[in-house]
Order: C-alpha cells, then sequence, then structure tokens
C-alpha cells in the first residue's frame, strides 16, 4: 500500500506549550490507520497538524507526495482532506441541508452535489427527516452523522475522524462504525481514526500507531497490537 | 478587556516625586517668563493634561472607555460660566462647585456602566459625545444656557494684590489644580487605594473575597475622572471667557482620546505629555490644512490600535527578542 | 390626523436609510465581531465620490454602479489592510482603530473636498405615486428596500452567501470545508460598505453634503440596531425603520426636532442597560 498521508518528525505547539515530539506515522492509501492512546497524548493535536488548524508546527507533512507542512487550512481540505473534529465542528445555525452544501462548498459539481446529498440521507436517513431543522437541535448521534456526512460531500481522498464514539450510546456507535468501513471499502476513501476506545478502532482498522507524549511508541497491525501486554493491560483492560 | 500587564506596577516612574517637583519648578517658571500667546497655550495644557488625566484614570485603572469625556468637559464648563455670568460667583469657586457637578454625573453614570461590556459602554459614550452640542442648545435650558449662541463670561479679576495680571492668575488657577489633582492621584496610587485598584485589576473575584467593594470603587473611580475632566472643563472655560455648544463637540471627546492614548492610557505622566501633544501639534500641522490635525490623531488612533495592548514599549521589547534571536542563530552557522 | 400621516411617513422614508446603515454595520459585526465606529463616515466617503462622479456630468445610475463598485473595493480593503491587523483580542484596540478610522477618513474628505456644504440632487423628480411622501422620500425608500431584500437574497439563495454565514458563524469549520475566511470577512466588509454607500447617496439630499452629514444618522442607525438586536440583521433593518418613525414622531410632538437626537442616546442607552440583545436578539439553540 502506497502512503498517502506521511508525517516525519512533525514537532507541534499550542503557543509555547510544545505537543507533539518527532510525530511519524503513514497512511496507506485505501486503508484504516487508527491513532490510539490515553488523553492529552497528541492524537487530537496530530490531526490538526495535519490540517495546520490552530497550532504551528515544523516537520515534514506530505500527502499524495506533496507537501502540505504551513499550507492555510482551507488549501489543504481542497487536496482532499476532510476532518471531523471532536466537536462536531456543526454549523449550528444553519440547517442540515445547509451544513451538507457547505460540506461540498469547494465543489462545483452541482448534479454530483445533489446526488451526493441524496446518498448521505440514504446512509443516514434520520437526516432527510430533519433536512430543513436547525443543526444545533440535532442529537449527538445525530450530530456525529451529520458531521461524517458533511465530510462525506467533500469527496475527500482522505478522512480524519477525531473521537467519533466520544459521548454516544453504544447502539449509536456501532451504527456509525458500520458506515465508517461501508465508505471505506465503497468510496474506497481513507481513514485515520482517533480513538480511545481501543477495542472498536482495533475492529475496523487495518495498522494502528499507540501515541505517548506526542510521538509514537507502538505500532503494528491490529492482531499484534491486541498481543501486546501494554495495549492489554491499559487500552484493552485484559 | 485591555488589560495592562499583570502585576505591574500603577505607577511606571521610578521616583515620581523628583519628577514631579521638577514639572511644578518648571511650571511656576513659566508663568514669570511666558506672556501673551505662549502663556494661554500653557494654560491649555495644564486643562487638557486634568482632564486627559481624568481619562487615563478611567480606562487605566477601571478597564473601561468612554468616547464621550468631552460631556463632563462640557458639564464643567457650562456650570462654571453659568455660575460666573449668571450667579456672580467668583471664578474660582465657581470651578470646583463645576467639578462636583461633574462628579455627581461621574457617580449617576459609574454604576450603571460597570454592568456594560466595552462595546454597549463604547456605543452609549460615542452616542453621548455626539449629542452633547444638540443637549447644550436645547430649548428647556436656554435661559441659562444661552442656546445656540453660548454664554459670555465676564473676564476674571487679577489677582493684583500679588502682581499678576489676568492672564497670569488663570494660568496660576490652572497650575494650583494641576499640582492639587496630580498628587492626589500619585498619592492614591502609592496608597490602600492603589494597591486595591490594582488588586481589582488584577484579579477582580479575589479581590472581591477578599473585601474590597469592587463596585464601590469602581464607581468611585469613575466619579473622580469625571470630577476631573469637569474642573478642566470649568478652567478652560474661564481661560477662553467663552463657551458654546459647538465648543464640545464630537471631536472634543476625539482629542482628549487621543491624548490619553498617546500619553499612554494608564500613564499619569503621560496626561501631561499627551495635552502637550494635543494643544501644539496643531499648531504646525494647522499649516498644512485645516484638517491635518485631525488626520494626525486617526492615524495615531489605528497605529496604536496595532500594537496595544502592549503598546510603544511591547514593540520596543518584541524587536529586541527577534534581534537577540536572529544573533543567535547566526552564531550557530550550519 | 394628515400631519401625522405625514410624519410617520416620513419617518419610514428616513427609517429607510437608518435600516440599511444598520445592515451594514450588522454585517460586519456578525463577521468580524467589531463594531465599525466608521461606518457612517465611510457611507459618507462614498457619497462624495458619487457627488464627484456626478460633477463630471455621467448619468446618475451609472454614476451610481460605479460608487456601489469602489465602495466595495474600498470596505474589501479596509478589512485586509486594517482589521487583520487588530489584535483581536483587545476590544479596546478594536474600539480605538475604529474612531481612528473615521477621524482619518473625515479628516481627508474634509481636506480634499473642504468642509463647506455641497448640494446633492435627488434622482427622483416629479410628482411622488404617495401623497404623503415627497419624490426623494419615496424614491429613497424604494431604493433602500430594495437594496436590502437584494442583500436578504443573496445571503438566502446564494452558495457565497451561504459561504459567509457560515465563515462568520464557524471560521474554524468554515476552513475545514474549504472556505478562505479571510476572503469571506473581505468580502463581507465590501458589501457592507456598498450598502452603506446606498445609505449615503440617499441622504445627501436631504441634509446636504458635508464631512459630518452621516454622524447622527450613524447614531440612529446604531440605536435601530441596538433595538433590533446587533446580532440579527433582519432584526437591524426592523429597528431601524422603528427608529425612523419614533423619533420623527417624538420630534414633532414632544421634544422638538432639535432634540431628536437625544431621544436617539436615551433609546440607546435604555436599550444597553436594560435589554442589550434588542427585540429580536436571536439565541442558538445548541446540543453538545
Amino acid at each position: 500500500m502506497s502512503a498517502q498521508l506521511e508525517l516525519s518528525n512533525v514537532n507541534a505547539w499550542y503557543g509555547k506549550t510544545q505537543v507533539l515530539h518527532g510525530m511519524s506515522l503513514r497512511v496507506g492509501e485505501g486503508g484504516v490507520t487508527a491513532l490510539l492512546g490515553a488523553n492529552g497524548t497528541g492524537k487530537t493535536t496530530t490531526l490538526r497538524t495535519i490540517c495546520n488548524l490552530m497550532v504551528r508546527s515544523t516537520g515534514a507533512i506530505s500527502f499524495l507526495g506533496e507537501s502540505i507542512q504551513g499550507k492555510p487550512t482551507n488549501e489543504i481540505v481542497r487536496c482532499g482532506i476532510a476532518h471531523v473534529p471532536d466537536n462536531r465542528g456543526t454549523f449550528v445555525q444553519q440547517s442540515v441541508e445547509e451544513n451538507l452544501m457547505l460540506g461540498a462548498y469547494s465543489r462545483c459539481d452541482r448534479d454530483g452535489i445533489a446526488a451526493d446529498i441524496e446518498r448521505v440521507y440514504g446512509l443516514f436517513p434520520k437526516l432527510r427527516d430533519r433536512r430543513r431543522q436547525q443543526a444545533g437541535t440535532l442529537s449527538g448521534g445525530e450530530q456525529q452523522m451529520l458531521a461524517i456526512s458533511r465530510a462525506m460531500m467533500l469527496r475527500p481522498k482522505l478522512l480524519l475522524l477525531d473521537e467519533p464514539s466520544f459521548g454516544l450510546a453504544p447502539l449509536i456507535v456501532r451504527g456509525i462504525f458500520e458506515t465508517l468501513t461501508q465508505i471505506n471499502k465503497d468510496e474506497g476513501v481513507s481513514v485515520l481514526l482517533v480513538e480511545q476506545n481501543a477495542n472498536l478502532a482495533l475492529e475496523i482498522a487495518n495498522y494502528a500507531y499507540l501515541v505517548e507524549s506526542g510521538h509514537v511508541v507502538l505500532e503494528g497491525n491490529p492482531g499484534d497490537l491486541r498481543q501486546d501486554e501494554t495495549i492489554q493491560r491499559v487500552y484493552l483492560g485484559g | 478587556m485591555a488589560m495592562p500587564e499583570r502585576n505591574a506596577p500603577l505607577l511606571s516612574a521610578k521616583s515620581p516625586m523628583i519628577g514631579f517637583a521638577c514639572c511644578v519648578i518648571v511650571g511656576i517658571a513659566v508663568m514669570f517668563f511666558a506672556s501673551g500667546y505662549l502663556l494661554l497655550q500653557c494654560t491649555q495644557i495644564l486643562v487638557f493634561a486634568i482632564a486627559i488625566l481624568g481619562l487615563n484614570i478611567l480606562s487605566g485603572y477601571n478597564g473601561q472607555v468612554s468616547l464621550g469625556h468631552g460631556a463632563f468637559f462640557a458639564i464643567g464648563g457650562y456650570v462654571t460660566a453659568v455660575l460666573i455670568a449668571k450667579l456672580s460667583v467668583p471664578f474660582w469657586a465657581a470651578v470646583p462647585v463645576a467639578g462636583v457637578a461633574s462628579l455627581v454625573l461621574g457617580l449617576l453614570i459609574g454604576l450603571p456602566a460597570l454592568r456594560l461590556e466595552m462595546l454597549y459602554l463604547a456605543l452609549a459614550t460615542f452616542s453621548l459625545a455626539v449629542a452633547v452640542p444638540q443637549l447644550l442648545k436645547n430649548k428647556f435650558v436656554e435661559g441659562w444656557t444661552g442656546g445656540v449662541n453660548g454664554l459670555q463670561i465676564p473676564k476674571v479679576q487679577p489677582w493684583a494684590a500679588v502682581g499678576l495680571d489676568r492672564d497670569q492668575t488663570i494660568y496660576l488657577y490652572a497650575l494650583i489644580a494641576a499640582v492639587i489633582v496630580f498628587a492626589m492621584t500619585i498619592g492614591l496610587l502609592r496608597g490602600r487605594v492603589g494597591r486595591a485598584l490594582m488588586a481589582i485589576r488584577d484579579h477582580a473575584l479575589a479581590a472581591e473575597t477578599m473585601g474590597v467593594d469592587v463596585r464601590r470603587f469602581k464607581t468611585a473611580t469613575f466619579g473622580v475622572s469625571a470630577l476631573f475632566t469637569g474642573i478642566a472643563g470649568g478652567i478652560g472655560a474661564v481661560a477662553t471667557s467663552f463657551v458654546s455648544p459647538d465648543t464640545y463637540s464630537f471631536f472634543l471627546s476625539i482629542t482628549l482620546l487621543v491624548g490619553a492614548v498617546i500619553g499612554g492610557l494608564r500613564s499619569v505622566s503621560g496626561a501631561l505629555f499627551g495635552a502637550a501633544f494635543v494643544v501644539l501639534m496643531p499648531n504646525y500641522a494647522e499649516r498644512i490644512s485645516q484638517a491635518a490635525p485631525w488626520a494626525i490623531y486617526g492615524l495615531f488612533l489605528i497605529v496604536f490600535a496595532f500594537f496595544m495592548p502592549s503598546g510603544l514599549a511591547g514593540v520596543i521589547r518584541s524587536v529586541q527578542a527577534r534581534v537577540t534571536a536572529s544573533m543567535r542563530s547566526g552564531a550557530r552557522t550550519p | 390626523m394628515e400631519g401625522f400621516l405625514y410624519q410617520l411617513f416620513a419617518g419610514l422614508a428616513m427609517g429607510g436609510i437608518y435600516a440599511c446603515m444598520g445592515l451594514a454595520l450588522v454585517i460586519i459585526y456578525q463577521a468580524t465581531h467589531v463594531v465599525n465606529f466608521a461606518q457612517g463616515e465611510m457611507a459618507m466617503l462614498s457619497t462624495y465620490l458619487a457627488w464627484t462622479l456626478l460633477g463630471t456630468g455621467m448619468p446618475y445610475w451609472v454614476a451610481m454602479i460605479l460608487t456601489l463598485l469602489a465602495s466595495f473595493a474600498v470596505g474589501a480593503l479596509v478589512e485586509l489592510l486594517v482589521i487583520r491587523r487588530i489584535p483581536k483580542e483587545s476590544p479596546l484596540a478594536v474600539v480605538i482603530a475604529m474612531v481612528g478610522l473615521l477621524v482619518i477618513i473625515n479628516s481627508m474628505v474634509g481636506w480634499v473636498f473642504t468642509y463647506d456644504t455641497k448640494d446633492f440632487h435627488t434622482p427622483f423628480s416629479g410628482k411622488s405615486p404617495v401623497p404623503m411622501l415627497s419624490s426623494h422620500e419615496f424614491g429613497a425608500l424604494l431604493v433602500t428596500l430594495v437594496v436590502m431584500g437584494l442583500v436578504f437574497l443573496f445571503f438566502r439563495f446564494t452558495r457565497i452567501g451561504l459561504g459567509m454565514r457560515a465563515a462568520a458563524a464557524n471560521p474554524v469549520s468554515a476552513k475545514l470545508v474549504g472556505i478562505s475566511v479571510g476572503g469571506m470577512l473581505s468580502l463581507g466588509w465590501g458589501l457592507a460598505a456598498s450598502v452603506g454607500a446606498v445609505a449615503g447617496v440617499m441622504t445627501a439630499p436631504f441634509v446636504y453634503l458635508d464631512p459630518n452629514m452621516m454622524m447622527s444618522i450613524i447614531i440612529y442607525a446604531f440605536a435601530g440596531a441596538l433595538l433590533g438586536g446587533i446580532t440579527n440583521p433582519w432584526g437591524a433593518v426592523i429597528g431601524g425603520f422603528m427608529v425612523g418613525i419614533f423619533e420623527n414622531l417624538v420630534g414633532a410632538y414632544v421634544v422638538g426636532s432639535e432634540l431628536k437626537l437625544s431621544v436617539a442616546l436615551a433609546l440607546i442607552v435604555a436599550i444597553v442597560t436594560m435589554k442589550p440583545e434588542g427585540l429580536f436578539g436571536r439565541r442558538v439553540v445548541h446540543r453538545v
């Protein structure tokens, strides 16, 4: 699998505080890669750094062979990277459908956009019911569906997901993860997934990194990682 | 809110007493050696220094903005004028009374103003500044204020007993007022009041729990701010022997703001420098055009805003830091 | 009764102008969280530009279109060169910068054009279809309504309008969908400047053109925007009309026309101390 996204020795700061120390990882084309780790280890910061959002960074970040380090966020996004942040980033004052239209902002193919909106409603029928509703009034699970859908409207090559399961009921989470797998298989969209729920992440990932103190301490495919003692003890409760 | 740096001392000068004494000596010397137009200008500088100190107190210590301090200047001027012209009060008594009137207005405004966010306070004081001339012209108080035409103030009696002519008398009065006002401010700031204000500025919530009545302090500060500017307005009216609504236009409030900003929003001595700037600079700029001083004021305001909150001192520091950094990285040649 | 209707309609006509200015103010406030104290002066500058163009003998509507385009450019440039550099963490810096902008524009216009008042003729002559309104009052009301209607349509139904609303509401998410937030802010300022230009050009035939022409207009616009709710563009519009009518009626029947500005001041003070979010200030429903 060729590397679609590659971080090499990336450092990142919020103001004067350094959060990433030599972070390196790769996401293969069409793969699902998981970033595991406890709170505050730099997983969210990694996703933000890829999009150059709210951080200052050094190091090499390349997507599809081109460097995206330091570029403005909206340009990085237009290269084909969609980021679903941990707070979902919903446009709360706008309607559900306006949120989807905004997801497709960078595109100009009106028919394609309309077709994609229909596909989204097919995947998440609840969103169709609420299409004219103000997005801020949706439940947590619905907002997560909307956030992922909005990201998909970009027709991204790479999807960055930050804690999609956070605060959601297990049944809903299962549904969302099933959809994610479907998106990955059917559309060939690569996924870089940050998840505290290691079990869930390892179920759908084909490669995973364990992050501590702003850099990778362990990596491998899910099978190997599950055997690892540290992971078992700390993250899988076994 | 643009807070001055935390834990910064309230007074910038290390030994204000020496500087202060020097200023007083210079001030007295001016009275004897300057005359005519120069003396009038120096009087104006003192007037504006007092007024701007009022504004500085408000913004530097209360952290509040006032785009309408000209209103207090106007109250001071008009009350003084009415007292002298209609009630034959001697000028040296009229001014303090006018100051008190301004103080009362300041206290009345100060309490509700506490609840307003900076934005709303700015809007309200901006509107006040624009409305002041109209308020002064209105027919309900025309009998006292002289309406559109304003009021002539009978010329003051010089203190001939001390050998001073009229201009010198007014100047000396202004000097005495300035000394009192500035000394009072420096004294208060160095004492308990100053410590309380510093506590409020830096940790309002903590100050409150330690027994500092924040609201009373801030309201009182607003009142004092109005008092100073009102006194200045009174002296200014006496100096020009005339008050009219258009003297107290919106642009007067801007002038006070510029003076405060240029001198440094929380600097006591800065009030004097700001006053000197707004009184003297137009003399030169107006040779180019009537509008030139205002263009310069506007430019100063915008440039100053770019460098808030650290101001000019912050610019110098950041330049120093960059120079040091580049020298260090130059030493580590690859 | 007839006199009352005349006052009412005259208030409506001025209200259209206040509503336009209020709309411009709120567009800018929503986009960049800045109260543009200099909005009136920018409108005044545009009006002087229009006056200059008209002085060359150009047809009125050509001059207007050029003025609108130029105003748009100036507004966008001000955002790019001035507003972006102000440290937004300091509300005091923002206030000072806007006042500085006001003073610069006012003085530059005074410098170039002098402070003498100039005539500015209305394009609306002849008989007004509504007897209670003069021909210019009718024309101004019509124009301001049309302009505000176009702005509404723009924000509601165009892609860029949606993008601007998104950039104002949630700049981070806007970046994540590929919107250039800075570009949207410049656009917002440009749009607001154009809307303000319309207000200025409609005002000039009422009050003679001089550099301080918009000083009191902006106060009424503030009052209207605050009344309607400074977070709601359409609240500002309704507020502007309400202030126009109120101010005119109070001025005609209660305090006399010399004190109308004081009424606006009283209104502003009342609103900010008692109900700062205004009548229609929207509260957004959030579910975390």
